[in-house]
């Protein structure tokens, strides 16, 4: 194609174009109001029973407040445990999922599946297959977080360490230093404070996800916020609410802070 | 700077009885074909069959039929234009490379060998701790401090855990801060080397092949991308490393006027055969331009 056809097939070409993609927007939006089966009228009608939740939330019930102490500590503690398990699975896993670093194709290919086994499955299915396996409590939430972060962490991982700078990588392998040598100081040095900072994110994620956790089992404020639910008492609902708000902007803000200081 | 002060070209090298007889570094009648697809991202992957660098490539061959040798306290340059098989060359005697024929001896072992011998394992290693490389970027670990990088000059003799978990002997310490102190940069063994000016760069990875206690340099354009003040430094250091510690010095260069400068003889190559093999003051500069007349096809 010529330089001099070029804008006359663009200016030719843009409307229709243009009117088939917004026709195909519209096809898709349509179908997934029929799906969903919206009926936004029903929010006009349910309108009354929202106020009527809102006002029985009102005012928070402090009365509880320090019995929730432990749940709070053991939803932060779930998020912990999950990310630093999978922050140590991870790093072995992603160093073999990485195509500089990988040593054999096999072993290549099987981090590979793992890691996007692990990702696929969503953490609260992990959860349910846990507490199948180990029961109830915070234990199942916290091996659910870990095999999910672990697919997570190592997919971020492997590309941290296919996008570095390998120039070292041969300059020390050309020294005669082995391949865990050349790993210790030349590849970890390059990638740790990216992997660091990814890890640091990750507990964020974490700590929002182990509050839903407790919905199927897995204890900490979840487990509180779904009792007080089917028990309609909707005080210490909003009370829960208010410490949830409080604890994930702070650790939103902690990470940050902390990614801030490392990069 | 000390740099100077190298001893006369005249001066024997010092302490190397065996080297004296045979060359340090030799290379005789290799010839080197790269496959279709060579991985070259892994250099730690080097083909282990002799069939599989004999595989494929039925295009001319990057390096045809190329001997060359160089002596203990000896600096050779190679000139040549893009393409001519100047990184081909000393690949190949790093071990990263595998020539179809030929055979290549460091110090009098024989690595390659005409029956497809090649080293593996620990031998290889040691054989690439006899070899200091200097690439074009100094390629060092930028979030390391300067003496670390050097430091990791010194793993090759330590193939251990406990040096992978950066526990070296005292003496490695102290061997580094040498080397460093060779390059003439022992003030800034603290500063990161992320930090350094490019000339100070090249210059820590040479302190880093030192480091090696090598007893050859092998040096892939080393001044490409510093400035003339610095590219001097660099080219008077590694003559200095040749001429009074003994290093048989192969650098690669595109300054025919650094290499009449410094070198003690000047390798052409052209097309991947060897054009000549002179004395700087034998040489003329027609023959020098000839190598980069006609563009390699
Ligand atoms: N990895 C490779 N795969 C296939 N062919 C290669 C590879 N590396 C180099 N070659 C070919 O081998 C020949 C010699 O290349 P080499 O890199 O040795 O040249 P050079 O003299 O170092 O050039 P330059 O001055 O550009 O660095 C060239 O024709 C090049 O195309
Ligand atoms: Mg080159």
């Amino acid at each position: 194609m010529s330089a001099a056809t070029l804008p006359r097939t663009r200016t030719h070409a843009r409307p229709a174009l243009a009117f088939l993609g917004v026709l195909l927007f519209l096809v898709l939006l349509g179908q997934s109001v029929l799906v969903v089966q919206a009926r936004p009228q029903d929010l006009f009608t349910g309108a009354h029973g929202i106020a009527d939740i809102l006002a029985r939330s009102w005012p928070p019930d402090f009365s509880q407040a320090s019995a929730m102490a432990w749940p709070a500590l053991e939803t932060i503690d779930i998020a912990f445990f999950g990310t630093i398990v999978a922050v140590i699975l991870a790093l072995p896993v992603a160093t073999l999922a990485a195509r500089n670093t990988s040593p054999a194709w096999p072993l290549y290919a099987l981090a590979r599946t793992v890691i996007a086994f692990a990702r696929a499955v969503p953490d609260l299915v992990w959860a349910l297959v846990f507490v199948t396996a180990v029961g109830l409590g915070p234990f199942p939430g916290a091996l659910a977080l870990s095999v999910h972060s672990l697919g997570m962490l190592g997919r971020l991982f492997a590309e941290v360490i296919e996008d570095m700078d390998m120039g070292p990588v041969e300059a020390l392998t050309m020294t005669g230093a082995g391949r865990l040598q050349v790993f210790a100081h030349a590849v970890v040095p390059s990638v740790l404070p990216s992997l660091f900072g990814i890890a640091l994110y990750r507990f964020d994620e974490n700590l929002r996800s182990s509050l839903v956790l407790g919905f199927v089992g897995a204890g900490g404020l979840g487990f509180q916020l779904l009792t007080a639910m089917n028990l309609f008492q909707y005080r210490t609902v909003s009370m829960l609410l208010l410490i949830i708000f409080v604890l994930v902007i702070a650790a939103e803000r902690l990470s940050a802070a902390l990614r801030q200081r490392v990069s | 700077m000390n740099l100077l002060a190298a001893r006369p070209r005249s001066a024997a090298p010092p302490s190397q009885p065996a080297a004296a007889e045979t060359a340090l570094i030799e290379v005789a009648a290799i010839t080197v074909r790269y496959p279709g697809r060579y991985p070259g991202r892994y250099p730690g992957r080097y083909p282990r069959s002799a069939r599989a660098a004999a595989h494929a490539a039925l295009a001319a061959p990057a390096l045809d039929n190329v001997s060359l040798s160089v002596d203990a306290g000896e600096m050779v340059v190679v000139l040549g234009a893009n393409g001519s098989g100047k990184s081909t060359l000393l690949r190949s005697i790093a071990f990263m490379l595998r020539p179809v024929s030929g055979r290549i001896a460091v110090g009098g072992r024989t690595l390659i060998g005409p029956s497809g011998t090649a080293l593996s394992g620990r031998a290889l290693a040691e054989a690439r701790m006899a070899l200091g490389m200097v690439f074009q970027q100094a390629n060092l670990v930028k979030r390391r401090s300067v003496l670390a990088n050097v430091l990791t000059g010194t793993l090759g003799r330590h193939r251990n855990l406990t040096s992978a978990l950066g526990i070296l002997p005292r003496r490695e310490r102290a061997h580094a801060a040498a080397c460093l102190a060779e390059v003439g940069l022992s003030t800034l063994a603290a500063q990161r080397a992320g930090t350094l000016s490019g000339g100070q760069a090249q210059r820590v990875s040479i302190a880093r092949a030192l480091a090696q206690s090598p007893r050859a340099l092998l040096a892939d354009e080393p001044v490409a991308s510093l400035d003339p003040d610095a590219a001097e430094e660099v080219m008077r250091l590694l003559r200095r490393v040749s001429h009074d510690d003994g290093l048989a010095v192969l650098c690669v260069l595109h300054q025919p006027d650094f290499a009449l400068r410094y070198a003690d003889r000047i390798v052409g190559l052209r097309a991947g055969k060897i054009a000549f093999s002179e004395r700087p003051a034998a040489l003329h500069r027609a023959d020098i331009a000839a190598l980069y007349e006609s563009p390699r096809t």
